[in-house]
């Protein structure tokens, strides 16, 4: 009786949570299958994947923290002066690749680290803390090229971004596994767990016995690190690294990360549906760029949809409060 | 004395469930009308009809006598209903005669506010209540008692025909609820017509002249409150006798659990030795700010002690965050569920399993989410908590279903000893009776339980030993064949009638 009609709702319900960015995405590849026959092609579709692999790898540690406390603002600086140092120090202090490749990460978790401490020691907002800090990151990775452009020719550090493993680009398989790993982290660990009990209430995280400031602490480092990883893959796509590099990639970030319904007020969300916000992100920009639409529509749509995504949650949520 | 305000066959709906079925009240002009009832019974639905906020699905209102419909608020107000919810609504960064005035304020011919006739206006308010408050202080540096007049100032500015208040002495000691029911009847006297919504019966007899009981959405009936007894009034709230509600068989004490000595947590609270056994209930009352809750706060390691011991199963505890207490095998029950208790957005069983997550995990942290349901499925119908399903918001659920979760969620990390603060906050009868129980049952299979109250009735029913406290010391101890309200209060204001 009533419970058929309550497993209808529910079912509707959790689709419209759910099921709608997959059916926008299928609505889309649809559309543009129709208008351009070269969209739904492998090599195309890897294309797509490339370009939005950059942000991808950063928005799964974004989504982390932004479940925990807040947004990580130095994400796109972070890639910037990860891709600086490891160009730099190879080209221009002989170092090996892998040693380069460590100092980058390692600066970034370390920044990222600071951030934390910042944040947890002193009680800062996030944002506050994140978006002072990307100044300083940004600014660090200027002084240290003197602002000039490095090119990369280290065959190594190209891999990041060019390299295939059984077909596929080594930044695809960067991205994929960073989703996988996080996404099996906050879904089935006692870590992923605590990540959204410290969101959801921080006074009650503490009284349950869970140290709140230990895991928000080490969610910024990871953020840095995966922004670090992020940027030797920007590197080795564009065989370059320059210092003004990604500076509005924390938008995207920002952009695929609450599409795919991450709240602002933490506690909720999910890296899966972060990484469904972003292939929206990418096919609507590679779509437009088949059917010739100027990028400066690409840059509109993709506000447009933000908004329109925001208030969809929103009417979901009093279909919701009102049940 | 003539109707001022009445409801005919109210029916209101919430998809699908209904909320109130045929709801009669009828209040009479001049009279403080009582409306009781557990909670979920549909009070404040009724209320929020009445004030315009929920449009009714079928019924009528009637002002005067003659059929009214209220399609928001602003109608409400233009009959001169108001109400003034548990949760003020003061704008805590303004002042208080900012907020007197709020949404029309006195303009001077530049057409800015004018806020010499502002202030003036507010303090003429103020002392109709016999108030006085400086009116320039911002809104969030007054007592909750003062912001409490405010909100009434603000309704009184307006003509006040009939009000509305929703647990009003909720936040107020006893010195303040003597003084707001004092207010309450010379506005009564002023010919206002005033319904309150209370838990506490006791102030229903002091300041009712009649009592409205909801009970599941309908009436139960009205009553007036010089002919009806305490019994008899909860008995129409819960529909049956509650001769049981205390649970309380006596057990052998075991081991002691926890002993601390000349433990000194701060200035306000002071050398405070007590102990607890195994298989008992220990409750520690006291007057509102006794210093209860910073000592509950310091036995779970969430304030640091000063100086002194605790003691735990016969060994030092030294704490640093609550962690250690956890470890330890304690559990805490905080006073305010949802401010540092429950994970509002996370789901039931999540709220559940908060403590207890390493059970169902292997060594590198990985759940088992069969183990963590089964679990879950053991502990919810152990404690019957009442929920739809799994992935259900915790914050959907009913506050005595709340704090079942929050026991679940340490019983199912095998604690010991469960300190609770007001462990029956804000939960309806028949839930409170379940935790009673279910208390008892605790210290029957040996674990021990410390309780925090502000209840006597519930101390005196649930309790082995009693301690109270007066002034952040330990002022009394007494078993509970030897306590009695008077015993316990003459403990309680021990240090204030030196």
């Amino acid at each position: 009786m009533e419970q058929n009609k309550s497993g209808t709702m529910t079912k509707l319900k959790g689709f419209l949570n759910d099921g709608s960015l997959l059916l926008v995405i299928v609505i889309l590849c649809m559309y543009f299958s129709v208008k351009s026959p070269y969209f739904f092609s492998f090599k195309n579709m890897m294309n797509m994947l490339i370009s939005v692999s950059v942000i991808g790898i950063a928005a799964t540690g974004f989504t982390c923290t932004l479940i925990a406390r807040g947004p990580d603002l130095t994400t796109g600086a972070m890639m910037a002066l990860s891709s600086c140092m490891a160009a730099l120090l190879v080209s221009h202090y002989d170092m090996v690749w892998y040693g380069a490749v460590l100092v980058a990460l390692g600066t970034g978790a370390l920044f990222g680290l600071a951030n934390g401490l910042l944040i947890t020691k002193f009680q800062i907002a996030p944002i506050v803390v994140t978006l002072g800090m990307m100044s300083v990151v940004r600014g660090i990775a200027f002084i240290f090229t003197n602002g000039i452009t490095i090119f990369i020719t280290e065959p190594h550090l190209k891999w990041f971004g060019s390299g295939k493993i059984f077909g596929i680009n080594a930044a695809v398989i960067i991205m994929i596994l960073c989703f996988l790993l996080l996404s099996f982290v906050t879904r089935n660990t006692i870590f992923g767990r605590k990540i959204y009990a410290c969101g959801s209430n921080p006074a009650a995280s503490r009284l349950a016995g869970i140290k709140v400031n230990g895991i928000v602490t080490v969610l910024f480092t990871l953020s840095g690190f995966l922004s670090a990883l992020a940027g030797l893959v920007l590197a080795g796509i564009s065989s370059a690294a320059l210092p003004s590099a990604a500076d509005t990639y924390n938008m995207d970030v920002m952009t695929a990360v609450l599409l795919g319904g991450t709240a602002l007020t933490g506690g909720e969300g999910s890296v899966v549906k972060t990484l469904l916000g972003l292939l929206i992100i990418g096919i609507i920009n590679n779509g437009m760029a088949l059917l010739n639409v100027p990028s400066y529509w690409q840059t509109l749509a993709k506000g447009a949809l933000l908004i329109i995504a925001v208030v969809y949650d929103r009417i979901r949520r009093m279909m919701q409060a009102t049940a | 004395m003539a109707s001022i305000l009445s409801a005919h066959k109210i029916c209101k709906s919430f998809s699908g469930v209904q909320v109130l079925k045929d709801v009669e009240f009828d209040l009479r002009e001049g009279e403080i009308h009582g409306l009781v009832g557990e909670n979920g019974a549909g009070k404040s639905t009724l209320m929020k009809i009445i004030a315009g906020d929920y449009k009714l699905d079928s019924g009528e209102l009637r002002f005067e006598g003659s059929p009214i419909r209220l399609k928001d608020p602003t109608d409400s107000l233009n009959y001169g209903i108001r109400i003034i919810y548990q949760e003020f609504n003061l704008v805590k960064t303004l002042s208080v005669a900012e907020n007197i005035c709020i949404g029309d304020y006195p303009r001077n011919r530049f057409g800015t506010i004018d806020r010499k006739a502002m202030n003036a206006e507010a303090r003429r308010i103020l002392e109709q209540l016999g108030e006085d408050i400086d009116v320039n202080r911002r809104a969030s540096d007054i007592s909750v008692a003062q912001q409490q007049i405010v909100e009434i100032a603000k309704t009184m500015r307006k003509n006040c025909r009939v009000l509305i208040m929703d647990e009003p002495t909720a936040a107020l000691n006893d010195q303040e609820t003597v003084k707001l029911f004092q207010l309450i009847r010379r506005m009564r006297d002023n010919g206002a017509s005033i319904i309150i919504i209370s838990h506490r019966l006791s102030e229903q007899f002091e300041l009712t002249d009649r009592i409205t009981v909801l009970r599941g959405g309908c009436t139960v009936g009205t009553v007036n409150t010089k002919e009806v007894s305490n019994d008899r009034l909860v008995e129409m709230m819960v529909g049956r006798e509650l001769t049981e509600m205390y649970v309380h068989s006596k057990h052998m004490p075991g081991e002691v659990l926890l002993e601390t000595k000349n433990l000194c947590v701060d200035e306000q609270v002071r050398h405070i030795s007590l102990k607890v056994r195994r298989g008992e209930v220990v409750s520690v009352y006291g007057l509102m700010g006794a210093g209860q809750s910073q000592l509950a706060d310091a036995l779970f390691g969430s304030l640091r002690i000063r100086s002194g011991e605790i003691c735990y199963k016969g060994q030092t505890l030294r704490m640093k965050a609550p962690a250690d207490a956890c470890r330890a095998g304690i559990g805490y029950i905080t006073e305010d569920r949802k401010a540092d208790g429950l994970f509002g957005n996370l789901n039931v069983m999540e709220n559940v399993s908060a403590v207890s997550l390493k059970r169902y995990a292997g060594p590198a942290g990985v759940m088992s989410k069969r183990k963590e349901r089964e679990a879950f499925d053991k502990w919810v119908k152990k404690l019957n908590v009442r929920f739809g399903r799994v992935e259900q918001r915790i914050s959907s659920l009913s506050g005595g279903n709340q704090q079942k979760v929050l026991i679940a969620r340490w019983l199912s990390n095998d604690v010991d000893l469960l300190i609770m603060n007001l462990p029956t906050r804000g939960i309806d009868i028949g839930a409170k009776a379940e935790i009673y129980a279910l208390l008892d049952e605790l210290c029957a299979g040996g674990m021990g339980v410390l309780v925090f109250s502000l209840e006597m009735p519930e101390i005196l029913g649930i309790s082995d030993r009693i301690y109270v406290m007066c002034d952040g010391e330990i002022t009394g101890e007494a078993t509970s064949e030897e306590a009695t309200q008077t015993l316990l209060m003459k403990y309680a204001v021990a240090k204030y009638l030196k």
